[in-house]
């Protein structure tokens, strides 16, 4: 599907082809589903996020122009929706001792040492992410995971090349100090 | 090179992205400085232990399931609307909010605002100069008399208070102090008092 076989989904979604969302939706809920993901770890919690970016979509999708692309523009909302929910958790935990999980083994035929060891290192990149500052978290999340050019995280996050590479730069290298030292 | 820029190219050149024109550039700098080599050990072993993150589990059928889920939140939703919340009263709901805001803005104005316009208490009388504190003197006006006044007159906020004026007003026996009495009198009660106030202090 290209840019404008996405346009004319939103053009008939815009007269009322319900279709048109849900065609739209198949095409970007695993896209959406991963960038979320990277940002909270817990599935429910992604999941619940994700979901609220095809709802906010659904009902803004009426006032897109297209001044954008349409991944541009639903990645945006996915950024944004997953940022507010990662501030609320904080808000919460402030208030209450939450029980953050332990990292659970799986029994199958793969050495229990190696996956133990596995399921650390995932653990503790993971950790590794969630102490980055908002933005390079963002612009990490995009540039490494999502693999995309600079250029269209640029469009994304209304930042400039110089600024993502620097916050890149920045992220990988807390990441790597993290990894080393555990804090 | 700013130290900005040169985090720039080595990321690029940690990721091996690098504008090929900028290679030797960055080469050049890393030849130079033993610090931003350990910056670039640092990226490079970086990338190296994230290849083994693995993407966590997804339930079987997540993705089957997803669209389902968020057609039935958005179904709900609409149904949920459409039974509390009528069409036409969607329409009407910004142009309504917007002259709820408007009507409530006008009713802490009119809280808020004096019943009249008669002026606050401390506007009763001019401002003072600070040396008619001193020249103040006994005088009568129609509304009682100063003669048994022998105190000195108050200053607030830079306006004269005759408060032992008001305090000896016979007309006013049910009232305890000055406010009270100034906020029972009109304009032009108020006017002719402080014309007495001029005249008192040759004005």
């Amino acid at each position: 599907m290209n840019q404008a076989d996405e346009l004319k989904l939103i053009e008939d979604f815009k007269k009322g082809n319900e279709q048109a969302f849900n065609q739209l939706v198949l095409r970007y809920q695993e896209k959406i589903y991963w960038i979320v993901r990277r940002m909270i770890p817990d599935h429910d919690e992604a999941d619940d996020v994700t979901q609220n970016v095809f709802i906010k979509a659904y009902h803004s999708l009426k006032s897109f122009k297209g001044d954008s692309s349409f991944y541009t523009w639903i990645y945006r909302i996915a950024i944004n929706l997953s940022l507010n929910e990662i501030r609320r958790k904080k808000i919460r935990r402030a208030f209450s001792i939450e029980d953050e999980g332990t990292p659970q083994l799986h029994a199958d035929d793969e050495n229990p040492l190696e996956r133990l060891e596995k399921k650390e290192l995932n653990a503790l990149i993971q950790e590794a992410i969630n102490q980055l500052p908002e933005k390079q978290k963002k612009v990490f999340v995009l540039r490494y995971f999502e693999e995309l050019p600079y250029e269209e995280i640029s469009k994304i996050l209304h930042t400039s090349v110089g600024g993502l590479k620097a916050n890149y730069f920045h992220a990988v290298k807390k990441i790597g100090e993290y990894l080393k030292h555990g804090t | 090179m700013e130290r900005d820029t040169l985090h720039q190219l080595l990321i690029d050149y940690a990721e091996g992205t690098i504008d090929p024109s900028l290679r030797s550039t960055i080469e050049t700098e890393l030849n130079k400085s033993a610090a931003l080599r350990d910056e670039l050990a640092v990226l490079q072993n970086t990338f190296a232990q994230l290849q083994h993150y693995e993407a966590n589990d997804v339930p079987a059928l997540y993705f089957t399931t997803l669209l389902p889920r968020i057609r039935e939140r958005i179904e709900s939703h609409s149904r949920w609307k459409r039974f509390f919340i009528p069409q036409w009263v969607e329409k009407f709901a910004a142009p309504a909010t917007a002259l709820c805001v408007l009507m409530f803005i006008a009713g802490l104005y009119t809280i808020f605002l004096p019943d009249d316009t008669r002026p606050a208490i401390y506007s009763v009388v001019r401002q003072s100069e600070p040396e008619e504190v001193e020249q103040l003197m006994i005088f009568d006006t129609p509304f009682g008399s100063t003669s048994n006044f022998s105190s000195t007159p108050i200053v607030v906020n830079d306006n004269i208070i005759m408060r032992e004026f008001l305090m000896t007003s016979s007309m006013y026996d049910n009232v305890v102090n000055d406010t009270q009495i100034l906020a029972q009198l009109d304009e032009q009660e108020i006017e002719q008092i402080v014309q007495q106030l001029d005249a008192a202090l040759h004005y």
